[in-house]
């Protein structure tokens, strides 16, 4: 025989949210963050759901590269096809992605390369250092809620 | 037993209370519940400043989005202005953010970080005033929630 925690409530709480997420209720995955993680941690995500406000192509890519996986993965937008990031695993690859590009945007500032007078450049960064907040607020919320699921899975199998 | 229903008037202390105390999901909550999802989305994607750093857009910053963040309990340091909760003052933050929009405009186009910036303020901070001006109608109109 098997023994789980009654109820696994935070099972129920994730397959819950990634509905939410998947049907556009913001407002009930920010209230479940919240919950989880914290104010502070919430407030890292909301504030990198806009987009760059850079309007150059390269800006624009990260919009789509993370912006919009970060969107669709709190219930941001309706019926979009981008995929939410719905595991830890997935949320890393990005963070790393964003990672990348955020030091080759300070490695074209420092050699000069970005434009004449780093202002293109530095909003990049500031918008690419408010995603990867985002970002990781984001897997923060996701390793919390993996540990508390983990604590209801079956404990101990007994003959 | 019937379950107590908070009038309107109790509705907003709540929310003073928790923008002041830097509760953000519930100040989102109670903007869902009286303005809607949509109200939510656009104040969410107000919260974060210019992405320009030069000293014009981080002076909007600090006249504009740390409003917004202070009256939504998103709560960032110690330079935060005071929350403003009362509608006609807000009103007027709006009118002026509509100006400098369509100054943006005419002056750079909509493909600028400005115009990008302004715009998402402007809607940000609409959204917070039509959420106020909901709870002052239902409060001037006596009903519950």
């Amino acid at each position: 025989m098997i023994e789980t925690v009654p109820g696994q409530e935070w099972t129920q709480k994730w397959e819950q949210f990634t509905r939410d997420a998947k049907y556009g209720e913001l407002r009930k995955c920010l209230t479940l963050i919240g919950e989880v993680s914290g104010d502070q941690v919430l407030a890292n995500i909301v504030a990198a759901l806009r987009g760059p406000d850079v309007q150059l192509p390269l800006a624009q890519l990260y919009k789509a590269r993370y912006v919009r996986r970060l969107r669709a993965s709190v219930g941001y937008i309706y019926g979009d096809s981008i995929w939410p990031m719905l595991s830890s695993g997935e949320t890393v690859e990005v963070i790393q992605r964003a990672m990348e590009d955020l030091v080759k945007v300070k490695v074209d500032i420092r050699l000069g390369i970005a434009d004449e007078q780093g202002a293109v450049a530095y909003a990049e960064v500031h918008a690419l250092s408010h995603i990867l907040s985002g970002l990781q607020a984001f897997h923060d919320f996701q390793l919390r809620m993996k540990s508390w699921m983990a604590l209801e899975q079956p404990v101990k199998a007994t003959p | 037993m019937n379950k107590h229903v908070p009038s309107t008037q109790e509705l907003r202390e709540r929310y003073v209370k928790a923008a002041h105390g830097g509760i953000l999901s519930e100040c989102l909550a109670i903007i869902e519940q009286v303005a809607g999802p949509a109200a939510v989305a656009l104040i969410a994607s107000a919260l974060r400043g210019p992405d320009e750093q030069t000293e014009c857009a981080q002076n909007l910053k600090w006249e504009y989005t740390a409003l917004l963040r202070r009256s939504v309990g998103f709560v960032d340091g110690v330079r935060d202005p005071l929350p403003i909760f009362n509608s006609a003052k807000v009103r007027k933050v709006v009118l002026k953010l509509e100006e400098l929009r369509d100054l943006s405009e005419k002056e750079g186009g909509r493909d600028t970080a400005m115009y990008h910036y302004v715009t998402h303020i402007w809607g940000g901070l609409r959204e917070f005033y039509n959420f106020l001006v909901v709870l002052d109608d239902r409060i001037a109109a006596g009903g519950a929630q």
